[in-house]
């Protein structure tokens, strides 16, 4: 049904689509593709009839199916959709290209051929119906899984329930239902027959699963790139359209038999289109962990729960049990208590290799593991979450084990865990024999009696080639590859309304549940296919450039990650999961890069092993990966790229050459790159050293990954190679900021840091990365640096006098909050990159004072000191004032001045010393109390004044008394503190009191109605 | 997409494209913005010199801000939390210098005003009153004025405070923690502190403020950079009361009674105008400064008060780029009651970053800069510059008002009538920005305009353009190519980015 359609009615037909399309659009209106970029739609074949064809079919599939956008916004209660899913076709079948803001809708359809082409390849007929090279180039199939080891990592039940109805089982699923036109019973049989050939002998069932893994496996999930392909890890996540579902995975594969997928998908999978993510070991257990959350498992350990209140490891023998029972895993939580009980567990575990194992166990209270009757590991005691460990021989086999455990008050905890002989470090759950008596677990336990028969498994073997499972699997039996029995129909000679493309498939067509819109595009893609079979030249080019990559990048959904054309680029809805460390570079540095020239810019070996091995180079920011898909799948992709992309070479002779030697070239370069000029290293790193701003990519790799033509035109102008970076334009418009550099002259410029990273990490080391010390030094009088200093807090004041003394005050909670000797502080964090950050002291003998109020009105003794930042409980800063020293000997000083609403606080610190004999430098405080000029009412009590809190405050007697208000107190038996009220007062006498398991120093400051205040000398 | 042939040099056919007036409208598309270095730093050099001041011997002087005090001396505020008062700034020969150190150990001060022989700097946890009282020239009174906003010790945690306004009171802008949320009190407001030392918190929306300042009127102006919720670097009015873009802070509307009730949130992916008339609260920006075209790091501003000392531009403002090391000129007008306006490349080629902007007593704009953590186009890693006018003035468009039906130009210099008298030698396009959470945005809404008339008044410097299909909510940018002034030179900047908001008699649309 060819209609012949004028321009101007397309035109219509385009701005209907587009206005239909723009009700269903989702919030995201921005526009990621610039306009100006165009798609070379149907590049070979032209503006033909083949055109208008797909467009009619996108209108025909629109009104019966909607747009992509429509599917996934469709209402979940409906009727599931059992068709094969494939993300291209889902995302782009019926949709339009280009900027709908633009004023003017110039949008054009997609090329909705090659999406036909996308589905036939994607399930994979040309398995059954033999093609030729050329259209096979054209199609990519893929490749179904490998059978052969399928029974070591498939359990049987599910293989049982998904050969009975692929679609139901696994939805979206592109294996054709083999068995849906048999009667019920012979399909159970069937399946049940395919079941016993495939499966082993020594079924596959579910170990322990960590739990402590199963959160993180989220995180690492949605954080890898995971999600650009399947649905958010979430309970109840929404089903997008274009993901490929998990929701069956954990009925499929077991804990260890899914890592060891995630880990290496393509053993099982060449076609690759499952990505190898080039996970952590770490990493591929956590997230198996995730989908294995909710497993039960048979009981594993008998266990008695004792109660009683102990600070050791009773000798839980004598005891008599509370309770008695059996558990899965040392699960402290089946105690009804939170305090005062014990628990014995009782298990066996099964050691696979003889050799050495170590032992961890980590408790909360005290804990013991024995092994054969021994104890192994001990870690007994009242404590907070600790961990002992030991090493132990042990041979292969069983071996019993018993895990004690008690627990008095406060959190409760226990985990053990081995490591040896190839196990990583694990739980120790994971070594545990079931128990023989248990109705836990079911599932597991009857995948454990499955058994493989014989006859079954012949009948299996027998439908297995029959039914022409063997056309796509492979299935190897020795050296030899179990062959299909029927050979179809060619692919070009097929009647595309019948078989498998037919209304009601039966068999011996393969079922792929095919809706009517995926029906229409594979039969306009064969019919297309065909035409262009009669002009070889057509064929050849579907099958290469532009075409194949376009082809390529639909069926390996490169299009979820990156943007090529107006092709691609992260759906809105799965937008907010590429996630970034480095919110600052803004899209830059959490969405994949464009694809857009990419054979211009990366180096031949680069872009070679980035297809083949994957890449993890914006890892500083970006938290998605480049997967390793390997050379044979997507290897092609790079001669096309290049083919596409890359400008010829500039003639030898139109390089500028450089006059001055080469070491003065790269010198030029390094200067350059560094932080007196250009300031490359402001954002990006270099080497092992990270940059001193946002850390973009690393210099040191650009001549691994870049090609020198392209990066001498992308820094002459990187808004035309990446529209919207931040990377700034050093050479707007040929000039340059540097005239006296290599004659002023840009291109050289350019060339000479290209040339200076031509040695990578060798380089050395450009200006301005490695930090160095600024010792800030006092010379004539005190000197102070307000910052973030660690220990005194966001709204710190240092002070450092020429005698090497030093303090730090707290302008949050109006108190001197350290007091050290020596050097004062390095403040390169700060005024070095944009000071993130806290910096301590640099100098020795560091005493630190309580964070909080320094003064309070308690009503006795007895009250707690109130907790909180002073600030924020009526306190004020009001400033500070600098003494220097002068020639008329007044020593040098700060005071610093703050009110609590009705005090006035005065509080100078001076490198001086009480005594004049004395001839050591110390800091003395005089603190100077009146009530506010306008003060509110008096809180109640009595006004005391924090000087220190320590574990033990003891006052020396000289004169025969302890008493007085005069007097000096030994800290913690090392250092001192002597107070004296200042002349004319006469307070009350210090008070030493406890405060938790410490003490505190407190200096009464009278009535609150009275000038008061105290001199303190602080020796240490 | 541009592309340069590879087989010529790349810069020599750079020129070449400079050169062809037909694809200047092309300079715009690639987003490199106004050249901005020695080639047409040269040009501006005619009207403007740019004069480097020698600064003090082994000292960081990464400028934060500038203030000019009663007897001459130029008082420079450091990020290393110096302060250093230079004399000798106005004299012909910068050579003759002189510099003395009044204050040390601040933090990292971005506000400079004095009064009644005190200075105010604005540090990142205060407002200081700093007083010489031992007359040592020195420093020695370090008086808190107001610390009621809090800092946890993040870097970006910034705080810029403005001169003192009419009633006396300091207006401080405080950036969001990590420039993206709101962890601490205030973060993300507008505060001014009285003359009582009371702080009034004034307004909430500030992402990362890069300057604060007056226009002529004293109403009070900050510029906010490009992130979330600011599709790009813009000027934005802060009226009293009003919330001015990023919601990240309006938690704090609990702990400021004065405010009323906390507005209602902004819809992310939305647009300025869109969500302009749906929250009566919400005051969009009154300039944007298009990414890369203008800059991308707005920062200082200085409003021109010399009384024509500086040249034709008398109390329009200039504001600094801190990455493309610029100076940029921006005209407002009020529609509606609502300042909207445009702006103009004015001066390229600063030392440094250009952060702090203030003019002297004698008519120069002395901008300040540092690039340590933001790299700049200048290559010093701080610098002190005076720019002059040589008296010469330079042909550029000197305003653009918004009319119902187009705008209306006044040049800086009369026009050739011929030139400036023909639609075709300008061109217009608009494109608005994302006003959305995520970080930035693309231009989008992209449309052409159609000039149909350009009107050449009697007096030779205004030029009324008819334009059709304005875009209310989209920047108008605007090349004016084609004109010639009436000595036959071509526009020193012939772009102009004109952002508007409302159209004059054209109630905001409420969707």
């Amino acid at each position: 049904m060819f209609v012949t359609r004028s321009l101007p009615e397309m035109r219509v037909i385009i701005k209907e689509l587009s206005r239909r399309r723009q009700m269903f659009r989702s919030s995201r209106s921005a526009a990621r593709i610039p306009p100006a970029v165009k798609p070379m739609l149907h590049a070979s074949i032209g503006f033909s009839l083949l055109h208008l064809f797909a467009l009619c079919g996108a209108i025909a599939s629109f009104q019966m199916h909607g747009t992509s956008a429509m599917v996934a916004a469709a209402d979940p209660a409906t009727t599931p959709d059992l068709s094969p899913r494939v993300a291209g076709f889902e995302r782009y079948h019926g949709a339009l290209l280009g900027d709908a803001t633009d004023e003017e809708d110039d949008r054009q359809p997609v090329d909705e051929l090659a999406l036909g082409r996308l589905l036939a390849g994607e399930l994979n007929c040309s398995a059954c119906h033999a093609a030729s090279g050329e259209w096979k180039a054209a199609l990519l199939p893929k490749q179904a899984p490998r059978l052969t080891q399928v029974a070591q990592r498939v359990r049987p039940d599910w293989l049982l329930k998904y050969l009975k109805d692929p679609h139901a089982a696994k939805p979206g699923t592109t294996m054709p239902h083999l068995l849906g036109s048999l009667s019920e019973t012979d399909r159970e049989a069937a399946a049940l027959a395919l079941t016993h050939f495939l499966a082993s002998k020594s079924p596959i069932t579910n170990n322990f699963v960590d739990r402590g893994l199963v959160n993180r496996g989220v995180n690492t999930f949605s954080k890898v790139g995971c999600v650009a392909c399947h649905n958010l890890p979430q309970e109840n996540a929404v089903d997008w359209k274009t993901s490929v579902s998990l929701s069956h995975v954990s009925e499929k594969y077991t804990v260890e038999s899914l890592s060891r997928f995630i880990k290496d998908p393509h053993e099982a999978r060449p076609a690759a289109r499952m990505p190898n993510l080039n996970l952590k070991d770490e990493e591929v257990r956590e997230i198996a962990a995730w989908f294995f959350r909710d497993i039960t498992l048979p009981s594993n350990l008998k266990f008695d729960y004792f109660e009683g209140t102990w600070s050791n490891l009773p000798d839980f023998a004598a005891l008599k049990p509370v309770q008695q029972g059996e558990t899965s895993g040392f699960d402290v939580e089946l105690a009804p208590r939170n305090s005062n009980y014990g628990i014995v567990f009782h298990g066996t575990i099964k050691v696979p290799t003889s050799g050495e194992y170590q032992f961890w166990i980590t408790s909360d209270d005290g804990s013991r593991l024995k092994i054969d009757g021994q104890t192994v590991v001990t870690m007994d005691g009242i404590h907070p979450a600790q961990t002992s460990n030991a090493k132990r021989k042990l041979e292969a086999g069983e071996h019993p084990i018993a895990v004690e455990f008690f627990q008095q008050g406060g959190g409760a905890e226990l985990r053990v865990e081995v490591q040896g002989h190839k196990l990583s470090r694990r739980a120790l759950e994971s070594l545990l024999v079931p128990l023989p008596s248990t109705n836990k677990g079911a599932t597991e336990q009857a995948a454990q009696l499955f058994e493989v028969e014989d006859n079954l498994a012949a009948k299996g073997r027998e439908l297995f080639t029959s039914l022409n499972c063997a056309a796509c699997h492979e299935y190897k039996i020795g050296d030899e590859t179990l062959k299909p029995a029927q050979q179809a129909k060619t692919l070009a000679s097929l009647d595309l309304l019948k078989g498998c493309l037919s209304e009601n498939v039966t068999g011996p067509s393969a079922n792929y549940r095919l809706r009517k819109d995926q029906q229409t595009a594979i039969q306009q893609a064969l019919t297309a296919l065909k035409e262009a079979a009669a002009s070889p030249d057509a064929l050849a080019a579907l099958g290469s450039g532009k075409s194949k990559i376009h082809q390529t990048m639909l069926a390996f959904n490169c299009y979820a990650c990156h943007q090529r054309g107006e092709y691609g680029g992260a759906e809105a809805i799965r937008d907010a999961a590429f996630e970034t460390t480095m919110k600052e570079m803004g899209d830059e540095g959490r969405l994949p890069p464009s694809l857009n020239g990419v054979g211009d810019k990366l180096r031949d070996d680069w872009l070679q092993k980035l297809l083949n091995e994957g890449a993890n180079t914006r890892q500083n920011y970006m938290l998605t990966r480049m997967p390793r898909y390997g050379t044979n799948a997507i290897g092609h992709l790079k001669d096309h790229f290049i083919a596409s992309d890359r400008r010829p070479e500039p003639a030898p002779d139109s390089i500028p050459q450089f006059t001055e030697p080469e070491y003065r070239v790269k010198a030029a370069g390094r200067h350059m790159v560094g932080g007196n000029s250009l300031s490359c290293i402001k954002c990006h790193d270099f080497g092992q050293y990270p940059s001193i701003g946002i850390r973009a990519i690393n210099l040191a790799s650009m001549h691994s990954r870049l090609r020198e033509d392209w990066f001498v035109r992308y820094l002459a102008n990187p808004q035309e190679y990446r529209p919207g970076t931040r990377m700034p334009a050093a050479w707007p418009f040929g000039t340059t900021s540097l005239p006296d550099l290599l004659g002023g002259k840009p291109d050289l410029q350019i060339r000479a840091v290209w040339l200076y990273l031509q040695d990578g990490e060798k380089a050395a080391v450009p200006a301005g990365l490695v930090r160095e010390p600024i010792e800030l030094v006092a010379t004539t009088g005190p000197l102070v640096y307000r910052n973030f200093i660690e220990g005194a807090g966001s709204r710190g004041i240092g002070v450092a006098f020429p005698e090497h003394v030093n303090f730090a005050w707290d302008a949050n909670d109006m108190r001197l909050a350290m007091i050290w000797h020596g050097a004062f502080i390095d403040a390169s964090r700060h005024w070095g990159g944009r000071g993130q950050g806290f910096t301590g002291p640099s100098g020795d003998d560091v005493l630190s004072f309580p964070a909080g109020r320094p003064i309070a009105f308690l009503k006795d003794t007895n009250e707690a000191w109130p907790e909180g930042l002073a600030r924020e409980q009526g306190f004020r800063f009001q400033g500070y004032s600098v003494t220097p020293a002068t020639s008329s000997g007044s020593p040098q000083s700060t005071t610093f001045r703050f009110t609590t609403g009705s005090l006035e606080v005065s509080d100078e610190i001076a490198a001086k010393k009480m005594d004049p004999n004395d001839p050591t430098i110390d800091l003395t405080r005089t603190l100077s109390i009146k009530p506010a000029a306008s003060k509110g009412t008096s809180p109640e009590g009595t006004p005391l004044f924090r000087l220190l809190k320590a574990k033990k405050i003891e006052r020396e007697v000289t004169s025969g008394t302890s008493q007085g208000s005069t007097g000096t107190f030994l800290i913690d038996g090392l250092w001192k503190i002597t107070i004296r009220p200042l002349d004319g007062v006469n307070p009350a006498d210090p008070l030493i009191r406890a405060s938790g398991d410490q003490q505190e120093l407190l200096l009464p400051l009278g009535d609150g109605k009275s000038a008061t205040g105290w001199q303190i000398q602080y020796i240490w | 997409m541009n592309s340069i042939p590879a087989t010529t040099s790349l810069f020599q056919s750079m020129k070449r494209f400079l050169a062809g007036g037909i694809l200047a409208i092309g300079l715009a598309s690639l987003g490199l913005g106004w050249a901005n270095t020695a080639a047409i730093a040269a040009d501006e050099a005619t009207y403007y010199t740019l004069e480097a001041v020698p600064l003090p011997k082994d000292v960081v002087l990464e400028v934060g801000a500038l203030e000019f005090l009663p007897d001459g001396k130029l008082a420079v505020s450091t990020r290393r939390g110096e302060i250093w008062f230079a004399s000798g700034t106005e004299d012909q020969d910068l050579s003759k210098t002189q510099w003395k150190r009044f204050a040390e150990g601040l933090h990292e001060v971005l506000g400079l005003a004095w009064k009644d022989n005190s200075l105010y700097a604005t540090q990142r946890g205060e407002l200081s009153r700093l007083r010489d009282l031992n007359g040592d020239g020195v420093a020695d009174e370090f008086e808190t004025i107001n610390d009621s906003w809090h800092i946890n010790g993040d870097y970006h945690e910034y705080a810029f405070g403005s001169k003192f306004d009419k009633e006396g009171n300091i207006w401080v802008v405080l950036c969001l923690t990590g420039s993206f949320s709101s962890e601490v009190k205030f973060r993300g407001w507008c505060v001014r502190i009285g003359p009582d030392g009371v702080a009034v918190p004034t307004c909430s929306g500030i992402r990362s403020p890069g300057g604060i300042g007056a226009n002529v009127e004293g109403d009070m102006f900050y510029t906010d950079n490009q992130g979330p919720w600011n599709g790009t670097c813009a000027l934005k009015h802060l009226p009293p009361g009003k919330f001015v873009g990023h919601p990240g802070g309006n938690k704090w509307y609990e702990n400021a009674p004065n405010m009323g009730p906390k507005p209602q949130d902004p819809l992310s992916g939305s647009r300025f105008m869109t969500e302009a008339a749906k929250i009566p609260e919400y005051e969009p920006p009154a300039i944007l400064f298009p990414y890369q075209k203008m800059g991308q790091s707005a920062s200082g501003i200085a409003c021109d008060l010399t009384g024509g000392k500086f040249g034709p531009y008398q109390e329009q403002l200039f504001v600094g780029d801190q990455t493309h090391s610029t100076v940029m000129r921006c005209f407002l007008e009020k529609i509606d009651g609502h300042y909207q306006g445009a702006c103009f490349p004015f001066r390229s080629g600063t030392g440094s970053g250009s952060l702090a902007l203030q003019f002297s007593p004698q008519g120069d704009l002395f901008v300040g800069g540092t690039n340590r953590g933001w790299g700049s186009r200048g290559p010093k890693p701080f610098a002190l510059d005076r720019i002059h006018w040589t008296g010469k003035t330079p042909f550029d468009i000197h305003k653009m008002e918004v009319q119902p039906d187009g705008f209306l130009l006044t040049f800086a210099k009369p026009v050739d009538p011929n030139s400036a008298g023909n639609p075709e030698s300008y061109k217009m396009t608009s494109y608005t920005f994302i006003y959305q959470s995520s970080y930035g945005s693309p231009e989008v809404d992209h449309a052409t305009q159609k000039i149909t008339r350009a009107e050449v008044a009697a007096d030779g410097l205004k030029v009324k353009l008819t334009i059709e299909n304005l875009q209310p909510g989209s920047v108008h940018e605007l090349h004016s190519d084609g004109v010639k002034s009436a000595d036959g030179e071509p526009l020193l900047h012939p772009e102009a980015y004109y952002t508007l908001n409302r159209l004059p008699g054209q109630p905001l649309a409420t969707k």
